[in-house]
This record gives C-alpha cells, structure tokens and sequence, in this order.
C-alpha cells in the first residue's frame, strides 16, 4: 500500500485502491487488462510463475521478500534444517506448505497467516513460516512474544516482488520502472519497510530451487493470467490484494476509475472488525505473493463436470462403463489419494498436477452430497 | 551314427523351412495382394463396387454401396459367415476400410488390424502407446473412427494427437507426426482425408477450449504442407464476433472426417461447438464454429464458410459429414452438400458457392428457435437461453438431433437416412475459466430421459420426410449403410444389427449382436460375393455422458469387440 502510494505520488498522481478478496484475482487482472485500473503491486517474477501472463509486463522488483522463519521464545535452531523433525507451522496451501512437504518436515497446517504467528508467539509450535511483511509487522506489534525472524531462509520460499502493468503501455511501464528506481534510492522503501518492521530475506543465492510439484502445476494453469488458474489455493477469509487506480489532474496516465475506491487505511474497516477477536491486528502489505495468482474458487460441482463428469457421468450417475462414485466404499482419504494419484493401468488420471487437494476435497464433498440424495 | 546324424540333419532342415515359412508367408502373400490405392480408384469409387476405401466410401461421404445381390427380397436370408473378436473392451465406432479383400480396422486407439475380408484371418496388428495420463483429456473412451488408405500407406489419428503413417503390407510404422499438445486438451479421433497426395486432418477438444485448425500433411514424408484455423484470428473476418476476447479458447474443432469434390478441388468441413459451452461467456455469432468450410486442398484456402447455428448455446456442432449429392429440385439441378445438423434440421447447400437452399426439420420436437427459410440464418429464441438461476428446457439435447453417427445417402434414389435422437436437456448456467486440459464448459443441467431413436428416410429431391422407424434408445451411434438392393443397414445401443427396406422403413432382417454397436456397417465383394461388415463394442459418449437418460437396459450390456460378417446364404 505504501509502496503504491509512493508510486503514484512519485507519478503525480492520486492513488485510488481497491481491496478484493483473494479468490477475486482473476477479476483483478481483468480490472488491470480492461483499464479500469492501472497497476498491481505484489507480482513475484518467480520464473516459476512465467509464461502465462502475456498481457501483464513486470516492471523491475522493489523488494525480495517472502516467507520467513519464525521462531519461538528461548529456542535455538537458525536454519529451517535445524527443525527436522519438528512440527511446522504452515499455511494452508501456501507455498511454504508445498515447500515445507516437499522437504519431508513435519507441518502443522493454519488457515491464516497470523494463525502460524500467533501458535509460535504461544509456544503451541516451536517454529512457523510467516509471510514476512506480516511476520515483521505481527512482531512489531507482539514484543512480549519475543520471537526471533530469522533473516536467513531458503530458496524456494524468497520472490522477488514486482509491480503488474498492462503490456500495451510500455511508457507507463518505464513511468512505473523510474518510480521504483527512484523509491529505492531515496532511502523511501527502506524507510517504510522500517516502519512495520518488515525483515529482509537472504536465501542463498544459486541454490538450486526444487521445482516438483509447482512446476508442473503452473504448466498445467497459466499463473498470471487472471483467466487462467493455476496455483491453488483455499479461500482465506479476509484475505485481501491491493488494486490502485491512479487518477491526477497531472498525469498522463489518466483513466476510468472502475468499481469503489475505499479510501480508507489499513486494515479495512470489516477487516479491523474480524480481527478483533484475533488480538492482533494484520500488518499491511499483506500481499502473499503466490495467492496472488491464485484461481478463485471453484465449485466441487463445476470442478467434478469439468475434470470427473465426463467418464464417472453427470450428477454423478455413471452411464455403467466406469465405477459410480455414489458406490465408492473407501474414506475420504482413499477417494482423496484415488483423486490425486489416479489408478495406474486404468484410464483414470492422476489429477494432482491439475488440481489441488482443496480442490479435490470440494470434489469429494460434492460426490458424497450428491451420492446422499 | 551315420544315420542319426542324417536324420536331426532332416529335422534341422526341416525346422527351418517351417519357421522361414512361417515369418515369411503371411507377410509376402499379403503383400502381393495389397493393391496399391491410387488417387484415381479413390477418385472413381463410386463406380467400383468391391472396395470400400475411404471413410464414407466414396470422397462424396454418402456410405452408400452399389452392391446389390444382397437386396430387399432376400435380406432375410442374411447369415453370419464369420465373427472375429478383436480383443477390446473399448466402445468401437470405426469404419472398416477395405481394399481388394484386406479389411483394415482400427479398433479403438489400441491397435490396427489388417485381417482377411473373406475369412477374417489376421495378417498384421500394430498396437498403439497412448501417454498413461491420456484419461484426462479424452471425452469419450478410447474411440477411435478408423484409418484412412492411400497408396501403400494406411494413415490413422491418435488421442493425444498424432497423425501417423504404416506400411500397409506390414503394419510398420513409415512416419509419426505431433499435431498438437494433446496436454492442452487436443485429442484426434477421425479417419484423415486423403486427396492429392495430402493427409488432412483436424483436431477434436471442443470441450477443452482448444483453437480449432485443419492441416494437410505430405502423405509420402509427413511434412506439414498448410494449416487453417477455423476461428478467424485478430484483424480476419469474423474476428468480431467472438466478444470478450473468447476466439483464444473458441474450439470449432473440425473433428470428423471431411468430403472432397474433386470437380471443383474443394474439401469440406464440418466444425464444433463454439468453447465454452457457456453463450454468456462469447457473446456474438462466433463466426467459424458450427459451420461448414469449404477449403481448397492444395492451400487450405477457406473459398467460403456457412454458419448453422449462430451464437449457439447447446452445443450445437456441425462437425457432421456434408454429403455431396447432385439433386434435381422442382426440376432444376443443384450441386448439393447435405447435412442433417444436431440442431433438428436437415440443411442442403449448394456446394459451388455455400448458398443456403432449404433446412428441412426432422426432429418434431426442436423448440431452440427457428431457421429463416430464407438465408438460413438460425434464430436462438432468448427465452430459451439459460443464465444464473433461469435453467431451460432445450430439445434437442447436446448430443444432437442426429449426432456423430454418420447418415447414408442413396444417390440413386436421391434418399438420406438419418439416424436421429429424441433427447432433450435441461440447461443451468455455471461459470468457467478456462483452466489449461480441464474442461471448460459453463453449464450443467440434466437430460430429461430416457429419450428414443428414429431412423428418418428422406427424400432429398422432394425435400420431404419419407418415412420413419422407431428404436427404443437414440441412435447416436448407429451409422447408416445405404446399398443399392434398396436396404439400409444400422446397428442400435441394444446390439440389434438392422436392416431397412429402404424405400419404406420396413424392418426387414435383424441379428442380435454380443454388445452394443456404434461402429459403421460396411459392404464390399470378394470374389464377386457381397459381404455385409460391422462391429459391436459398447462405449463412446452416449453411456458416459447421457446421465439419467442412459437407460438400465443398456446398463446390463456387456463390453467386447466383435467383427460380425453377414452374407447370403441360400
């Protein structure tokens, strides 16, 4: 937010900003494509998440960021392989869940990022992985919780965070590019990273980045286009993204202001509301950099006609060529790793590479709804 | 020890005759009776009686046989001569293809067989690798249409999207061509046009929002020689009527085979559904889906394009073979393409020029709105177009009035016989996006089943229903063989091989096969005796996506492919 500010300030323009909650990303970069809003803040340029977004130019990065370590009071491990062993805290379905199961620890899975915190800050957990502008801001606020950041985490968690424009506008872009430079610079990001206490992360550089699950992932759903799911995701209440829209009297850069500005600070006002019973409040900047591509969430019945329908049968009634689901006898784990890994020597597909396992778990739910009927 | 020593000597001898024998004598006695097919016997098929070499027999797509010692007098005393299993248990929707008494057989998208026609011996199998995640993509089993012939070269398609050359004499592969990533949902299921000395194909996967194109491939080395997207791309005409940007996923999959009319070098192509199926999501005429493209088989040029359903909301394909008929209407002549659309309506064009000339409905109960018998323009009543919270009753339903099963003409008689489904569906609103090898369709619902079949006899020249016959489940699979002994032969979802008096719709013989029959039944003559060829297998689209209108009794069906052959027995 800050950093949008700045930008448009450094434009000469006036900032205009719209929250949407993360399932909404498709329509925020359909926002961006048809004008009614003219920049993004937040895209990592992770190559991992390339090759999608032919509409989107990526204008230079204005920081590195993402999840950091968090560690509990009076403990001394420094590296995220001093925690073998031991439980994790991680988002649900965040990256640092994928990268944390992929490394064989053990995760202790929350559905919020200051959930993560909040289970470290009370000794629930010895350790979490935190977004880490929230993590910084969470500390901030939390001192008698005496956590440490550590400043050092792995490849794999760390993305370089660049600011979306529409490809057709390449002299906004470099208007964009100048102001980030300029932003740098002047000492004015540092300043604001400061100010919410927003750690900086060190990952060691040409570390090779295990690219598994991901990877293919993203072949299989283009990342940055908004119409193109890709990266999962579950829905996180009260997850936000940062629209700006700028608008000046000055700037070239003029355009239709589409949707309601909500002109207010952070967090927004039903966002304080749902915290309150949290204790703490969320730090800004709260983009997570992947749920920024993150598909809007699609209905257990749209994702069964679209992937399962056409051999298992409409409304899930088989036509009897393939097994009728409503029949299935195993629990909602053996449908869950039927779903995932698929049944080898058979035509049924293993759909983890498509589908997430929240996905799959809407899947499961609408066949058993469907079978109960 | 001399005499031992003569004797394993005589064995060894011996051993080897049988076994050189053994490798060798199939291969060479086939080989020499493989009878090269030449652009001129596929150009004069129509007045050859014996073969049936290409997809619809002739490049005209009429299915229809000059044989005629099998007629209407003594069909009745049609006899098994042979069944063949063929190994599968995969739905079987092919053509078999015949060439001087060698039957190719692509059974399912497992493996090419070339058997005997007269025996049913098999000379050669070449079996197939599909990719082990080919279950994502494909709609509709392992269907596979059948393989196309040309020269010494039988050419098939594959479901992940391959186009592939044997030697017809052994059944090795000569080339292999990609002709598309079937990981983003393009997937291949018909028999290629061959045509002056061109392999043409196009891509199925309306269902995944594919870009539709047909290209022509080099029959001799495999190399692309042009490509023609059926959507017209940014700055082309027609571009405009794809709004919100949805001609990038627009489908118009030209998915089945094409017709050629080498009198006017012109190849015709019927395309799919517009992606999604969703109309809210690509408002327009979406121009280049359901149409009919008329393209010049040296350059793939677009000479000119008919659209039957404009702005479709039901799935509407006219992927249908348009069969090339020369008409005489109210006493003038008329190049015709036919076609019997999904959408209820029989259409003919004049096929010089793509003008409209009559849509004649053969489904009573087509209530998605009208065609302007004028321009042929199609009309979607707006009260029949589904939206959030507003599902509505469309008939047909998806799978069409007369689906993928292909229709006969008898040129004779000036008389098509389309096998039509009465099935409607109810239509709900659901959003998609479009999501890399997942479907994107944007619409759910249910069929109002169970839903019958009926064989329509028309007459092309009065451009009148003739007569029709009635089957207890939709014909969507049930191609029609139309014989110049005045009877058309079809089978049903219950495994009933039929046979029609063609001029009245009198059921006239009928056999009971071991399964279902979506295959197309074929005739040809080996040493001047007529045979009658069809093969049974349940699967295919119908028992996997009709839902509540699959019927129980087809649920008891048992799968397996068979090769059943009929001739007179007196």
């Amino acid at each position: 937010m800050e950093v949008a500010s700045e930008i448009a300030k450094s434009l000469g323009a006036k900032l205009q900003y719209n929250w949407f909650a993360m399932e909404r990303m498709g329509k925020v970069f359909r926002e961006l494509y048809e004008g009614r809003c003219d920049f993004i803040v937040g895209i990592p340029t992770d190559k991992r998440l390339d090759g999608a977004g032919p509409r989107l130019a990526l204008s230079q990065s204005y920081l590195i960021s993402g999840f950091a370590i968090v560690i509990g009071k009076g403990r001394k491990e420094n590296r995220l392989e001093d925690l073998k062993g031991q439980p994790i805290g991680v988002g649900l379905h965040t990256v640092s869940d994928f990268v944390v199961f992929d490394l064989g620890y053990d995760r202790v899975l929350f559905s919020k990022q200051a959930e993560v915190f909040n289970a470290v800050a009370r000794d629930e957990i010895p350790a979490g992985l935190v977004w880490a502008p929230m993590a910084g801001w969470l500390a901030k606020q939390n001192p008698a919780a005496q956590v440490r950041i550590l400043t050092e985490t792995r490849p794999e968690l760390t993305f370089s965070l660049a600011v979306g424009v529409n490809k057709d506008d390449p002299a906004f872009l470099d208007a964009v590019n100048a102001a980030i430079s300029a932003l740098i610079q002047s000492g004015k990001r540092d300043e604001i990273l400061k100010a919410y206490g927003v750690p900086t992360l060190n990952s060691s550089v040409g570390a090779e980045i295990r690219r598994t699950v991901r990877a293919s992932r993203n072949q299989a759903g283009a990342a940055l286009d908004g119409s193109q799911p890709s990266l999962t995701r579950t829905v996180w209440r009260g997850d936000q993204a940062t629209r700006a829209t700028i608008r000046g009297a000055q700037s070239p850069f003029i355009r239709t202001v589409g949707g309601v500005g909500k002109a207010s600070g952070w967090p927004p006002a039903e966002e304080q509301e749902a915290q309150g019973a949290q204790g703490v409040s969320e730090p800004p900047m709260k983009q997570n950099a992947v749920e920024q591509s993150a598909e809007k969430s699609e209905s257990g019945f749209n994702l069964y006609h679209r992937a399962c329908g056409k051999c298992h049968g409409r409304n899930v009634i088989s036509g009897g060529i393939f097994p009728d689901l409503r029949n299935f006898e195993g629990s909602d784990a053996d449908f869950i790793a039927t779903v995932k890994k698929g049944r080898p020597g058979t035509v049924m597909p293993a759909w983890e590479k498509v589908m997430t396992e929240a996905e799959i778990e809407r899947i499961r739910a609408y066949v058993k709804s469907a079978a109960a009927e | 020890m001399q005499k031992k020593t003569g004797k394993s000597f005589n064995k060894l001898t011996l051993a080897l005759v049988l076994s050189t024998a053994y490798a060798v004598m199939p291969g060479s006695a086939f080989a020499a009776d493989w009878r090269n097919v030449t652009e001129q016997r596929l150009v004069n098929a129509a007045k050859d009686p014996n073969d049936w070499l290409s997809y619809g027999r002739d490049y005209n797509g009429t299915r229809f046989s000059p044989l005629k010692e099998i007629n209407s007098k003594n069909v009745k005393n049609l006899k098994l001569e042979y069944a063949y299993s063929l190994g599968s248990l995969e739905g079987q929707q092919l053509t078999p293809i015949v060439n001087s008494g060698i039957m190719v057989l692509s059974v399912s998208n497992q493996w090419i067989e070339a058997v005997d026609a007269k025996t049913g011996e098999r000379l050669w199998r070449h079996n197939l690798k599909l990719p082990a995640d080919i279950g994502q993509f494909t709609c509709c089993g392992l269907i596979n249409k059948g393989v196309s012939i040309y020269e010494d070269r039988v050419y098939f398609t594959t479901l992940d999207a391959h186009l592939v050359a044997l030697d017809a004499k052994t059944g090795k592969v000569v080339w292999d061509k990609t002709v598309a990533d079937y990981t983003a949902g393009y997937s291949m299921t018909m028999a290629p046009l061959v045509a002056k000395g061109k392999v043409m194909v196009g891509v199925a996967g309306g269902e995944y929002g594919v870009e539709g194109f047909i290209e022509a491939y080099d029959w001799k080395t495999g190399e692309s020689v042009w490509k023609t997207y059926t959507v017209p791309k940014p700055g082309e005409p027609g571009n405009e009527t794809w709004g919100n940007d949805s001609w990038k996923y627009g489908g118009a999959a030209a998915w089945l085979t094409a017709t050629y009319d080498p009198e006017t070098n012109t190849t015709y192509w019927g395309t799919g559904n517009p992606a999604p199926w969703n109309w809210a999501m690509r408002p327009g005429d979406n121009r280049g889906a359901n149409s009919m493209l008329a393209l010049d088989p040296d350059t793939g040029k677009k000479k000119w394009d008919f659209q039957f359903t404009s702005a479709d909301a039901f799935d509407y394909d006219a992927m249908a073979e348009g069969i090339l008929v020369d008409l005489k209407r109210s006493g003038k002549p008329v190049k015709a393409l036919v076609q019997a659309n999904k959408n209820g309506y029989l259409y003919t064009l004049d096929r010089t020029d793509g003008k409209f000339q009559s849509a004649l409905k053969f489904y009573d109960k087509v209530n998605w709105g009208t065609v302007d018998p004028v321009t042929g323009r199609s009309n979607i009543d707006p009260e029949k177009r589904y939206a959030p919270g507003k599902p509505t009753l469309v008939c047909p339903t998806y799978f069409g009035a007369k689906g993928l099963a292909h229709m006969a003409v008898n040129p004779q008689s000036s008389m098509a016989f389309i096998p039509m489904n009465d099935l409607c569906y109810k239509w709900t609103a659901e959003e998609a996006s479009y999501r890399r090898g997942v479907m994107y369709l944007g619409i759910g619902g249910e069929h109002e089943g169970p839903g019958k079949g009926e064989m329509v006899g028309v007459d092309l020249a009065a451009n009148k229903i003739a007569w029709r016959w009635t089957n207890p489940t939709p014909l969507l699979g049930a191609s029609v063989l139309s014989t110049a002994g005045n009877v058309i032969f079809f089978g049903t979802f219950e495994g009933k091989f039929n046979a029609l008096d063609a001029a009245t719709g009198k059921e006239l013989w009928s056999f009971p096969a071991s399964s279902s029959i979506i295959g197309a039944p074929v005739s040809y003559a080996v040493d001047g005796k007529q045979y009658v060829a069809v093969v049974s297998g349940l699967g295919g689209s119908f028992p996997l996506w009709a839902g509540k209108a699959v019927p129980d009794s087809l649920k008891k069906i048992n799968r397996g492919a068979t090769l059943w052959v009929f001739s007179l027995q007196n």
